[in-house]
Protein backbone atom coordinates (compact mmCIF):
# COMPACT_ATOMS: atom_id res chain seq x y z
CA UNK A 1 0.00 0.00 0.00
CA UNK A 2 2.83 2.29 0.88
CA UNK A 3 4.41 1.65 -2.43
CA UNK A 4 1.27 2.33 -4.30
CA UNK A 5 0.82 5.54 -2.44
CA UNK A 6 4.37 6.55 -3.14
CA UNK A 7 4.02 5.80 -6.80
CA UNK A 8 0.84 7.77 -7.18
CA UNK A 9 2.32 10.70 -5.31
CA UNK A 10 5.45 10.61 -7.39
CA UNK A 11 3.53 10.51 -10.63
CA UNK A 12 1.26 13.32 -9.58
CA UNK A 13 4.21 15.41 -8.63
CA UNK A 14 5.98 14.72 -11.85
CA UNK A 15 2.91 15.69 -13.80
CA UNK A 16 2.35 18.82 -11.76
CA UNK A 17 5.95 19.93 -12.15
CA UNK A 18 5.90 19.13 -15.81
CA UNK A 19 2.67 21.00 -16.26
CA UNK A 20 4.08 24.09 -14.59
CA UNK A 21 7.21 23.86 -16.70
CA UNK A 22 5.23 23.53 -19.90
CA UNK A 23 3.21 26.53 -18.86
CA UNK A 24 6.38 28.55 -18.23
CA UNK A 25 7.67 27.47 -21.60
CA UNK A 26 4.53 28.63 -23.34
CA UNK A 27 4.60 31.96 -21.55
CA UNK A 28 8.24 32.33 -22.61
CA UNK A 29 7.25 31.59 -26.20
CA UNK A 30 4.70 34.39 -26.09
CA UNK A 31 7.42 36.82 -25.05
CA UNK A 32 6.96 36.82 -21.29
CA UNK A 33 10.24 38.03 -19.78
CA UNK A 34 9.37 36.77 -16.33
CA UNK A 35 8.92 33.27 -17.71
CA UNK A 36 12.22 33.55 -19.57
CA UNK A 37 13.95 34.60 -16.38
CA UNK A 38 12.34 31.69 -14.56
CA UNK A 39 13.65 29.28 -17.19
CA UNK A 40 17.12 30.76 -16.81
CA UNK A 41 17.05 30.48 -13.04
CA UNK A 42 15.77 26.91 -13.20
CA UNK A 43 18.08 25.49 -15.83
CA UNK A 44 21.14 27.69 -16.30
CA UNK A 45 23.12 26.47 -13.26
CA UNK A 46 22.67 22.76 -14.01
CA UNK A 47 23.31 23.19 -17.72
CA UNK A 48 26.50 25.11 -17.03
CA UNK A 49 27.63 22.37 -14.68
CA UNK A 50 27.05 19.84 -17.47
CA UNK A 51 28.83 22.00 -20.02
CA UNK A 52 31.88 22.53 -17.84
CA UNK A 53 32.17 18.78 -17.49
CA UNK A 54 31.87 18.21 -21.21
CA UNK A 55 34.46 20.74 -22.34
CA UNK A 56 36.36 21.48 -19.12
CA UNK A 57 36.63 25.13 -20.05
CA UNK A 58 34.24 27.32 -18.13
CA UNK A 59 34.43 30.37 -20.37
CA UNK A 60 33.78 28.34 -23.46
CA UNK A 61 30.91 26.47 -21.80
CA UNK A 62 29.42 29.73 -20.60
CA UNK A 63 29.70 31.41 -24.01
CA UNK A 64 27.94 28.53 -25.70
CA UNK A 65 25.21 28.50 -23.08
CA UNK A 66 24.68 32.23 -23.51
CA UNK A 67 24.41 31.83 -27.29
CA UNK A 68 21.95 28.98 -26.81
CA UNK A 69 19.62 31.02 -24.63
CA UNK A 70 19.88 34.10 -26.86
CA UNK A 71 19.00 31.91 -29.85
CA UNK A 72 16.09 30.40 -27.97
CA UNK A 73 14.80 33.85 -27.13
CA UNK A 74 15.13 35.08 -30.69
CA UNK A 75 13.49 32.00 -32.16
CA UNK A 76 10.97 31.54 -29.35
CA UNK A 77 7.89 31.86 -31.54
CA UNK A 78 9.03 29.09 -33.83
CA UNK A 79 9.95 26.63 -31.11
CA UNK A 80 7.87 23.59 -30.37
CA UNK A 81 6.93 22.70 -26.84
CA UNK A 82 9.18 19.78 -25.94
CA UNK A 83 8.03 16.79 -23.95
CA UNK A 84 10.73 17.34 -21.40
CA UNK A 85 12.22 20.79 -21.08
CA UNK A 86 15.40 19.80 -19.20
CA UNK A 87 16.12 17.07 -21.75
CA UNK A 88 15.45 19.42 -24.65
CA UNK A 89 17.74 22.09 -23.24
CA UNK A 90 20.52 19.63 -22.39
CA UNK A 91 20.30 18.08 -25.87
CA UNK A 92 20.51 21.44 -27.62
CA UNK A 93 23.33 22.56 -25.37
CA UNK A 94 25.35 19.38 -25.85
CA UNK A 95 24.99 19.59 -29.62
CA UNK A 96 25.99 23.24 -29.65
CA UNK A 97 29.05 22.61 -27.49
CA UNK A 98 30.34 19.95 -29.87
CA UNK A 99 29.58 22.02 -32.96
CA UNK A 100 31.35 25.06 -31.57
CA UNK A 101 34.24 22.94 -30.45
CA UNK A 102 34.57 21.38 -33.87
CA UNK A 103 34.48 24.82 -35.45
CA UNK A 104 37.22 26.14 -33.19
CA UNK A 105 39.24 23.02 -33.98
CA UNK A 106 39.02 23.74 -37.70
CA UNK A 107 39.86 27.35 -37.20
CA UNK A 108 43.03 26.35 -35.46
CA UNK A 109 43.69 23.76 -38.19
CA UNK A 110 43.79 21.02 -35.63
CA UNK A 111 42.39 17.90 -37.16
CA UNK A 112 42.46 15.63 -34.16
CA UNK A 113 38.78 15.05 -33.75
CA UNK A 114 39.12 11.39 -32.87
CA UNK A 115 38.98 12.26 -29.27
CA UNK A 116 35.55 13.72 -29.84
CA UNK A 117 34.83 14.83 -26.31
CA UNK A 118 35.79 14.50 -22.71
CA UNK A 119 33.67 14.32 -19.65
CA UNK A 120 34.97 15.20 -16.28
CA UNK A 121 33.16 13.05 -13.78
CA UNK A 122 34.84 11.96 -10.63
CA UNK A 123 33.15 9.68 -8.15
CA UNK A 124 33.31 10.15 -4.44
CA UNK A 125 35.20 6.90 -4.01
CA UNK A 126 37.80 7.92 -6.61
CA UNK A 127 38.58 11.19 -4.97
CA UNK A 128 38.76 9.38 -1.65
CA UNK A 129 41.15 6.77 -3.00
CA UNK A 130 43.31 9.33 -4.74
CA UNK A 131 43.31 11.62 -1.78
CA UNK A 132 44.26 8.96 0.73
CA UNK A 133 46.61 7.03 -1.57
CA UNK A 134 45.17 3.75 -0.43
CA UNK A 135 47.31 0.82 -1.49
CA UNK A 136 44.93 -2.05 -1.02
CA UNK A 137 44.91 -4.60 -3.81
CA UNK A 138 41.15 -4.69 -4.27
CA UNK A 139 40.87 -0.96 -4.13
CA UNK A 140 43.70 -0.54 -6.59
CA UNK A 141 41.77 -2.76 -8.92
CA UNK A 142 38.71 -0.66 -8.37
CA UNK A 143 40.66 2.51 -8.94
CA UNK A 144 42.02 1.08 -12.14
CA UNK A 145 38.58 0.10 -13.29
CA UNK A 146 37.18 3.50 -12.57
CA UNK A 147 39.77 5.05 -14.84
CA UNK A 148 38.73 2.66 -17.58
CA UNK A 149 35.09 3.63 -17.48
CA UNK A 150 34.18 4.92 -20.92
CA UNK A 151 33.14 8.49 -21.49
CA UNK A 152 29.65 7.35 -22.30
CA UNK A 153 29.42 5.42 -19.06
CA UNK A 154 30.64 8.40 -17.12
CA UNK A 155 28.24 10.71 -18.87
CA UNK A 156 25.30 8.38 -18.31
CA UNK A 157 26.18 7.99 -14.64
CA UNK A 158 26.56 11.73 -14.35
CA UNK A 159 23.17 12.44 -15.93
CA UNK A 160 21.51 9.80 -13.77
CA UNK A 161 23.24 10.41 -10.45
CA UNK A 162 24.02 14.12 -10.59
CA UNK A 163 21.31 15.61 -12.78
CA UNK A 164 18.82 12.99 -11.56
CA UNK A 165 17.19 12.52 -14.94
CA UNK A 166 14.90 9.73 -16.12
CA UNK A 167 16.29 7.22 -18.62
CA UNK A 168 14.10 8.49 -21.46
CA UNK A 169 15.52 11.97 -20.92
CA UNK A 170 19.08 10.63 -20.81
CA UNK A 171 18.62 8.65 -24.00
CA UNK A 172 17.31 11.77 -25.73
CA UNK A 173 20.25 13.88 -24.60
CA UNK A 174 22.93 11.39 -25.59
CA UNK A 175 21.01 10.16 -28.65
CA UNK A 176 21.24 6.52 -27.66
CA UNK A 177 18.33 4.22 -27.03
CA UNK A 178 16.87 3.87 -23.60
CA UNK A 179 18.08 0.29 -23.14
CA UNK A 180 21.66 1.29 -23.80
CA UNK A 181 21.37 4.04 -21.22
CA UNK A 182 20.05 1.62 -18.62
CA UNK A 183 22.66 -0.99 -19.54
CA UNK A 184 25.53 1.46 -19.22
CA UNK A 185 24.47 2.30 -15.67
CA UNK A 186 23.93 -1.31 -14.64
CA UNK A 187 27.23 -2.51 -16.10
CA UNK A 188 29.16 0.05 -14.12
CA UNK A 189 27.28 -0.73 -10.93
CA UNK A 190 27.72 -4.50 -11.35
CA UNK A 191 31.44 -4.08 -11.57
CA UNK A 192 31.51 -1.93 -8.49
CA UNK A 193 29.52 -4.56 -6.65
CA UNK A 194 31.78 -7.44 -7.70
CA UNK A 195 34.90 -5.64 -6.61
CA UNK A 196 33.51 -4.44 -3.42
CA UNK A 197 34.94 -5.32 -0.05
CA UNK A 198 32.20 -4.51 2.35
CA UNK A 199 34.36 -3.91 5.37
CA UNK A 200 36.59 -1.45 3.62
CA UNK A 201 33.61 0.14 2.08
CA UNK A 202 32.05 0.61 5.47
CA UNK A 203 35.18 2.04 6.99
CA UNK A 204 35.29 4.39 4.06
CA UNK A 205 31.79 5.45 4.92
CA UNK A 206 32.77 6.04 8.52
CA UNK A 207 35.67 8.20 7.47
CA UNK A 208 33.85 10.51 5.18
CA UNK A 209 31.09 11.13 7.65
CA UNK B 1 3.11 -3.47 -6.73
CA UNK B 2 6.05 -5.17 -5.07
CA UNK B 3 8.52 -3.23 -7.17
CA UNK B 4 10.99 -2.55 -4.36
CA UNK B 5 10.66 -6.03 -2.87
CA UNK B 6 12.14 -7.55 -5.99
CA UNK B 7 14.87 -4.97 -6.24
CA UNK B 8 18.47 -6.17 -6.63
CA UNK B 9 21.38 -4.15 -5.34
CA UNK B 10 21.90 -2.27 -8.62
CA UNK B 11 18.21 -1.49 -8.82
CA UNK B 12 18.39 0.30 -5.50
CA UNK B 13 21.59 2.16 -6.32
CA UNK B 14 20.25 3.58 -9.58
CA UNK B 15 16.79 4.42 -8.20
CA UNK B 16 16.42 8.19 -7.92
CA UNK B 17 13.97 8.00 -5.04
CA UNK B 18 16.24 5.64 -3.09
CA UNK B 19 19.31 7.84 -3.76
CA UNK B 20 17.44 10.90 -2.56
CA UNK B 21 16.74 9.13 0.72
CA UNK B 22 20.35 7.96 1.20
CA UNK B 23 21.74 11.40 0.42
CA UNK B 24 19.28 13.08 2.78
CA UNK B 25 17.39 14.90 0.06
CA UNK B 26 13.93 13.75 1.08
CA UNK B 27 11.85 15.85 3.40
CA UNK B 28 11.78 14.83 7.06
CA UNK B 29 8.10 13.92 6.81
CA UNK B 30 8.79 11.37 4.12
CA UNK B 31 9.30 8.20 6.14
CA UNK B 32 8.69 5.89 3.21
CA UNK B 33 11.97 3.99 3.39
CA UNK B 34 11.99 3.69 7.17
CA UNK B 35 8.49 2.25 7.03
CA UNK B 36 9.40 0.00 4.16
CA UNK B 37 12.39 -1.40 6.06
CA UNK B 38 10.22 -2.07 9.08
CA UNK B 39 7.89 -4.00 6.86
CA UNK B 40 10.66 -5.96 5.16
CA UNK B 41 13.42 -6.31 7.79
CA UNK B 42 15.11 -9.03 5.70
CA UNK B 43 16.04 -6.33 3.19
CA UNK B 44 18.21 -4.43 5.65
CA UNK B 45 21.47 -6.00 4.49
CA UNK B 46 20.97 -5.28 0.83
CA UNK B 47 19.81 -1.76 1.62
CA UNK B 48 22.91 -1.08 3.72
CA UNK B 49 25.07 -2.35 0.88
CA UNK B 50 23.21 -0.21 -1.61
CA UNK B 51 23.57 2.81 0.64
CA UNK B 52 27.33 2.55 0.68
CA UNK B 53 27.42 2.17 -3.07
CA UNK B 54 25.28 5.26 -3.47
CA UNK B 55 27.70 7.25 -1.38
CA UNK B 56 30.70 5.86 -3.21
CA UNK B 57 29.22 6.49 -6.62
CA UNK B 58 28.16 10.01 -5.78
CA UNK B 59 29.66 12.44 -8.22
CA UNK B 60 32.12 15.01 -6.98
CA UNK B 61 30.70 18.47 -7.53
CA UNK B 62 32.46 21.02 -9.68
CA UNK B 63 32.10 24.28 -7.85
CA UNK B 64 30.88 27.11 -10.02
CA UNK B 65 30.83 30.35 -8.01
CA UNK B 66 27.37 31.81 -7.54
CA UNK B 67 28.35 35.19 -8.96
CA UNK B 68 29.56 33.54 -12.18
CA UNK B 69 26.14 31.95 -12.59
CA UNK B 70 24.36 35.19 -11.75
CA UNK B 71 26.54 37.17 -14.13
CA UNK B 72 25.86 34.61 -16.87
CA UNK B 73 22.11 34.88 -16.42
CA UNK B 74 22.34 38.67 -16.28
CA UNK B 75 24.31 38.77 -19.55
CA UNK B 76 21.69 36.69 -21.31
CA UNK B 77 18.91 38.94 -20.07
CA UNK B 78 20.82 42.04 -21.21
CA UNK B 79 21.57 40.51 -24.58
CA UNK B 80 18.00 39.53 -25.26
CA UNK B 81 16.46 42.84 -24.30
CA UNK B 82 18.28 44.60 -27.14
CA UNK B 83 18.71 43.55 -30.75
CA UNK B 84 22.53 43.74 -30.63
CA UNK B 85 24.19 40.42 -31.14
CA UNK B 86 27.11 39.50 -28.88
CA UNK B 87 30.16 40.97 -30.59
CA UNK B 88 32.76 38.33 -29.96
CA UNK B 89 31.00 35.81 -32.16
CA UNK B 90 31.00 37.98 -35.22
CA UNK B 91 33.81 37.34 -37.64
CA UNK B 92 35.32 40.24 -39.57
CA UNK B 93 33.36 39.55 -42.74
CA UNK B 94 30.10 39.53 -40.87
CA UNK B 95 31.30 42.60 -39.05
CA UNK B 96 31.84 44.47 -42.32
CA UNK B 97 28.39 43.48 -43.49
CA UNK B 98 26.98 44.63 -40.21
CA UNK B 99 28.72 47.99 -40.41
CA UNK B 100 27.41 48.48 -43.93
CA UNK B 101 23.93 47.56 -42.78
CA UNK B 102 24.10 49.82 -39.74
CA UNK B 103 25.29 52.71 -41.89
CA UNK B 104 22.53 52.21 -44.45
CA UNK B 105 19.96 51.99 -41.72
CA UNK B 106 21.50 55.08 -40.15
CA UNK B 107 21.23 57.06 -43.37
CA UNK B 108 17.68 55.86 -43.88
CA UNK B 109 16.62 56.63 -40.34
CA UNK B 110 18.39 59.99 -40.53
CA UNK B 111 16.39 60.90 -43.63
CA UNK B 112 13.21 59.76 -42.00
CA UNK B 113 13.89 61.86 -38.93
CA UNK B 114 14.62 64.88 -41.09
CA UNK B 115 11.39 64.35 -43.01
CA UNK B 116 9.55 63.91 -39.78
CA UNK B 117 11.00 67.09 -38.40
CA UNK B 118 10.08 68.90 -41.61
CA UNK B 119 6.54 67.55 -41.32
CA UNK B 120 6.39 68.77 -37.79
CA UNK B 121 7.53 72.24 -38.66
CA UNK B 122 5.14 72.32 -41.60
CA UNK B 123 2.19 71.56 -39.36
CA UNK B 124 3.17 73.68 -36.44
CA UNK B 125 4.93 76.90 -37.12
CA UNK B 126 6.11 77.32 -33.53
CA UNK B 127 9.13 75.24 -32.53
CA UNK B 128 8.85 72.26 -30.23
CA UNK B 129 10.89 72.37 -27.03
CA UNK B 130 13.41 69.64 -26.62
CA UNK B 131 15.04 68.62 -23.35
CA UNK B 132 17.97 66.23 -23.23
CA UNK B 133 19.07 64.92 -19.85
CA UNK B 134 22.84 64.60 -20.11
CA UNK B 135 23.37 64.59 -16.37
CA UNK B 136 23.80 61.59 -14.13
CA UNK B 137 20.63 62.20 -12.16
CA UNK B 138 17.02 61.95 -13.29
CA UNK B 139 15.73 65.32 -14.37
CA UNK B 140 12.32 66.52 -13.18
CA UNK B 141 10.46 68.64 -15.71
CA UNK B 142 7.37 70.71 -14.93
CA UNK B 143 5.08 71.03 -17.92
CA UNK B 144 2.81 73.99 -18.55
CA UNK B 145 -0.31 71.95 -17.68
CA UNK B 146 0.99 71.07 -14.22
CA UNK B 147 2.16 67.57 -15.12
CA UNK B 148 5.63 66.42 -14.14
CA UNK B 149 8.00 64.24 -16.12
CA UNK B 150 10.98 62.57 -14.48
CA UNK B 151 13.43 62.09 -17.31
CA UNK B 152 16.02 59.33 -16.76
CA UNK B 153 19.63 60.05 -17.64
CA UNK B 154 20.46 59.99 -21.33
CA UNK B 155 16.80 60.38 -22.27
CA UNK B 156 15.20 63.03 -24.38
CA UNK B 157 11.76 64.63 -24.21
CA UNK B 158 10.30 66.87 -26.89
CA UNK B 159 7.19 68.85 -26.13
CA UNK B 160 5.09 69.54 -29.20
CA UNK B 161 4.63 73.18 -30.07
CA UNK B 162 0.86 72.85 -29.93
CA UNK B 163 1.00 71.24 -26.46
CA UNK B 164 -2.27 71.90 -24.66
CA UNK B 165 -4.22 73.29 -27.64
CA UNK B 166 -6.13 70.16 -28.48
CA UNK B 167 -3.95 67.42 -27.13
CA UNK B 168 -0.98 67.46 -24.83
CA UNK B 169 1.60 65.77 -27.05
CA UNK B 170 5.17 64.87 -26.13
CA UNK B 171 7.83 62.68 -27.78
CA UNK B 172 10.12 60.51 -25.69
CA UNK B 173 13.38 58.79 -26.46
CA UNK B 174 14.66 56.76 -23.54
CA UNK B 175 12.89 56.34 -20.23
CA UNK B 176 10.69 58.62 -18.13
CA UNK B 177 8.10 58.53 -15.37
CA UNK B 178 5.02 60.65 -16.01
CA UNK B 179 2.61 62.12 -13.48
CA UNK B 180 -0.11 63.66 -15.55
CA UNK B 181 -2.47 66.30 -14.28
CA UNK B 182 -6.08 65.35 -14.91
CA UNK B 183 -7.64 67.15 -17.85
CA UNK B 184 -10.22 65.09 -19.69
CA UNK B 185 -10.63 67.68 -22.43
CA UNK B 186 -6.99 67.55 -23.45
CA UNK B 187 -5.67 64.00 -23.72
CA UNK B 188 -2.00 63.58 -22.88
CA UNK B 189 -0.19 61.68 -25.63
CA UNK B 190 3.31 60.22 -25.45
CA UNK B 191 4.92 59.08 -28.70
CA UNK B 192 7.73 56.68 -27.89
CA UNK B 193 9.38 53.62 -29.43
CA UNK B 194 6.68 52.91 -31.99
CA UNK B 195 3.68 53.28 -29.74
CA UNK B 196 1.40 56.02 -28.52
CA UNK B 197 0.32 56.12 -24.90
CA UNK B 198 -2.82 58.11 -24.27
CA UNK B 199 -3.96 59.16 -20.81
CA UNK B 200 -6.28 61.63 -19.19
CA UNK B 201 -4.69 61.88 -15.75
CA UNK B 202 -2.52 59.24 -14.18
CA UNK B 203 1.05 58.19 -13.44
CA UNK B 204 3.04 55.71 -15.48
CA UNK B 205 6.50 54.86 -16.71
CA UNK B 206 7.65 54.53 -20.32
CA UNK B 207 10.86 52.86 -21.33
CA UNK B 208 11.65 53.37 -25.00
CA UNK B 209 15.38 53.21 -25.72
CA UNK B 210 16.23 53.13 -29.37
CA UNK B 211 18.74 50.35 -28.74
CA UNK B 212 16.20 48.06 -27.12
CA UNK B 213 13.90 45.66 -28.92
CA UNK B 214 10.96 46.59 -26.78
CA UNK B 215 9.02 49.55 -25.54
CA UNK B 216 7.50 49.18 -22.08
CA UNK B 217 4.64 51.11 -20.54
CA UNK B 218 3.91 50.39 -16.88
CA UNK B 219 1.06 51.99 -14.98
CA UNK B 220 1.33 53.21 -11.38
CA UNK B 221 -2.09 54.84 -10.96
CA UNK B 222 -5.11 55.43 -13.16
CA UNK B 223 -5.65 54.03 -16.61
CA UNK B 224 -3.65 54.27 -19.79
CA UNK B 225 -4.46 53.51 -23.40
CA UNK B 226 -1.71 52.30 -25.71
CA UNK B 227 -1.69 51.77 -29.44
CA UNK B 228 0.80 51.45 -32.23
CA UNK B 229 2.06 54.67 -33.70
CA UNK B 230 1.92 53.62 -37.35
CA UNK B 231 -1.66 52.45 -37.06
CA UNK B 232 -3.24 55.60 -35.77
CA UNK B 233 -5.62 57.79 -37.63
CA UNK B 234 -6.48 60.69 -35.44
CA UNK B 235 -5.17 60.28 -31.92
CA UNK B 236 -8.58 61.02 -30.49
CA UNK B 237 -10.36 58.21 -32.28
CA UNK B 238 -10.69 54.86 -30.61
CA UNK B 239 -8.20 52.56 -32.27
CA UNK B 240 -9.31 48.97 -32.88
CA UNK B 241 -6.09 47.48 -31.51
CA UNK B 242 -5.67 49.82 -28.62
CA UNK B 243 -5.09 48.31 -25.21
CA UNK B 244 -6.19 49.65 -21.88
CA UNK B 245 -4.01 48.99 -18.87
CA UNK B 246 -4.53 49.73 -15.20
CA UNK B 247 -2.19 49.89 -12.17
CA UNK B 248 0.51 47.24 -11.97
CA UNK B 249 -0.14 46.21 -15.53
CA UNK B 250 2.38 46.70 -18.27
CA UNK B 251 2.40 46.79 -22.04
CA UNK B 252 5.29 45.33 -23.94
CA UNK B 253 5.62 46.43 -27.53
CA UNK B 254 7.93 44.30 -29.61
CA UNK B 255 9.24 46.60 -32.26
CA UNK B 256 10.38 43.88 -34.65
CA UNK B 257 7.09 42.04 -34.87
CA UNK B 258 4.98 45.07 -34.00
CA UNK B 259 2.97 43.31 -31.38
CA UNK B 260 1.49 44.64 -28.17
CA UNK B 261 1.39 42.26 -25.21
CA UNK B 262 -0.34 42.99 -21.95
CA UNK B 263 1.24 41.59 -18.81
CA UNK B 264 1.94 42.51 -15.19
CA UNK B 265 4.86 44.60 -13.95
CA UNK B 266 7.70 42.54 -12.44
CA UNK B 267 7.07 43.97 -8.97
CA UNK B 268 3.47 44.99 -8.38
CA UNK B 269 3.08 47.61 -5.63
CA UNK B 270 0.25 48.16 -3.21
CA UNK B 271 -2.11 50.83 -4.46
CA UNK B 272 -2.48 52.42 -1.07
CA UNK B 273 0.99 53.07 0.25
CA UNK B 274 0.15 53.14 3.92
CA UNK B 275 -0.95 49.54 3.64
CA UNK B 276 2.67 48.73 3.06
CA UNK B 277 3.66 48.45 6.67
CA UNK B 278 0.63 46.45 7.58
CA UNK B 279 0.90 42.82 8.49
CA UNK B 280 -2.15 40.82 7.55
CA UNK B 281 -2.79 37.52 9.23
CA UNK B 282 -5.28 35.02 8.00
CA UNK B 283 -6.71 32.30 10.16
CA UNK B 284 -8.80 29.75 8.31
CA UNK B 285 -9.94 32.62 6.11
CA UNK B 286 -11.88 31.60 2.98
CA UNK B 287 -9.55 31.73 -0.02
CA UNK B 288 -12.01 33.78 -2.05
CA UNK B 289 -11.91 36.49 0.62
CA UNK B 290 -8.09 36.56 0.54
CA UNK B 291 -8.07 36.76 -3.25
CA UNK B 292 -10.55 39.63 -3.28
CA UNK B 293 -8.45 41.50 -0.72
CA UNK B 294 -5.29 40.98 -2.78
CA UNK B 295 -7.15 42.06 -5.89
CA UNK B 296 -8.18 45.30 -4.21
CA UNK B 297 -4.81 45.92 -2.58
CA UNK B 298 -2.90 45.63 -5.86
CA UNK B 299 -5.65 46.57 -8.29
CA UNK B 300 -4.84 43.45 -10.27
CA UNK B 301 -7.73 41.35 -11.51
CA UNK B 302 -7.61 37.82 -10.13
CA UNK B 303 -9.79 35.28 -11.88
CA UNK B 304 -10.86 32.16 -10.02
CA UNK B 305 -13.76 29.76 -9.73
CA UNK B 306 -15.69 30.79 -6.66
CA UNK B 307 -17.64 27.55 -6.35
CA UNK B 308 -14.54 25.41 -6.70
CA UNK B 309 -12.72 27.31 -3.97
CA UNK B 310 -15.72 27.42 -1.65
CA UNK B 311 -14.20 24.95 0.78
CA UNK B 312 -10.64 26.29 0.63
CA UNK B 313 -9.17 28.40 3.39
CA UNK B 314 -5.84 29.97 4.25
CA UNK B 315 -3.90 30.35 7.46
CA UNK B 316 -0.89 32.57 6.91
CA UNK B 317 0.72 35.91 7.70
CA UNK B 318 1.50 38.26 4.84
CA UNK B 319 3.75 41.25 5.25
CA UNK B 320 5.50 43.91 3.22
CA UNK B 321 8.54 41.75 2.50
CA UNK B 322 6.49 39.48 0.26
CA UNK B 323 5.64 40.43 -3.27
CA UNK B 324 2.24 39.81 -4.79
CA UNK B 325 3.68 36.76 -6.54
CA UNK B 326 5.04 35.39 -3.23
CA UNK B 327 1.63 35.73 -1.69
CA UNK B 328 -0.19 34.14 -4.60
CA UNK B 329 2.46 31.39 -4.61
CA UNK B 330 1.91 30.59 -0.93
CA UNK B 331 -1.81 30.61 -1.44
CA UNK B 332 -1.62 28.29 -4.43
CA UNK B 333 0.68 25.91 -2.61
CA UNK B 334 -1.76 25.69 0.26
CA UNK B 335 -4.65 24.68 -1.94
CA UNK B 336 -2.59 22.73 -4.51
CA UNK B 337 -3.40 25.16 -7.27
CA UNK B 338 -1.27 26.99 -9.80
CA UNK B 339 -1.53 30.40 -11.37
CA UNK B 340 -0.86 32.04 -14.69
CA UNK B 341 -0.43 35.62 -15.67
CA UNK B 342 -2.56 36.10 -18.71
CA UNK B 343 -3.45 39.31 -20.44
CA UNK B 344 -2.42 41.33 -17.39
CA UNK B 345 -4.56 39.28 -15.04
CA UNK B 346 -3.85 36.49 -12.61
CA UNK B 347 -5.74 33.29 -13.32
CA UNK B 348 -5.94 30.66 -10.57
CA UNK B 349 -6.28 27.05 -11.63
CA UNK B 350 -7.47 24.96 -8.73
CA UNK B 351 -8.98 21.58 -8.20
CA UNK B 352 -10.88 22.50 -5.07
CA UNK B 353 -10.57 21.41 -1.47
CA UNK B 354 -12.41 18.80 0.52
Amino acid sequence: MDIEEHKVKKENRYEKDNHLEIHTWQAFKSGDRIAFERLLNNYYPNLLNYGVRLVSNRDFAQDCLQDLFIDLWNRREHLNTPQSIPAYLATSYRRRLFQEKERSFWNKKVSNLEDDYEIEVQFNIESYLIHNEIEHETLLKLKHYLTTLTKRQREVLYLRFFQELEYDQISEIMSINQHSAINLVYEALKFLRKNWVMSICLSFLEMIK
Amino acid sequence: MNKFENYQLEDFVQDLFFRKWVLGKLSKENQFWENWLNKFPEKRTIVEEAKSLVVASQIVAIEIPKDIVEQGIHNILMNTSSPTYPMKKIKWLKMAAMIFLIMSVGVYVGNRINNWKKDLSKNYPAKPTETQNNGNQPLVLQLSDGSTVTLKKGSNLTIASDFGLKNRTVYLMGEAFFEVKKDSKHPFLVYAGGIVTKVLGTSFNIRAYKSEAKTLVAVRTGRVTVYQQKKIGSPNEAHPEQMLISPNQQIIFEKRIEKLVKTLVPRPILLNNNQNSKKISYDETPISKVLIELEQAYGVKIIFDNDLLAKCSLTAVFDESQSLYDKIGILCETIHARYEIMDGQIVIYATGCS
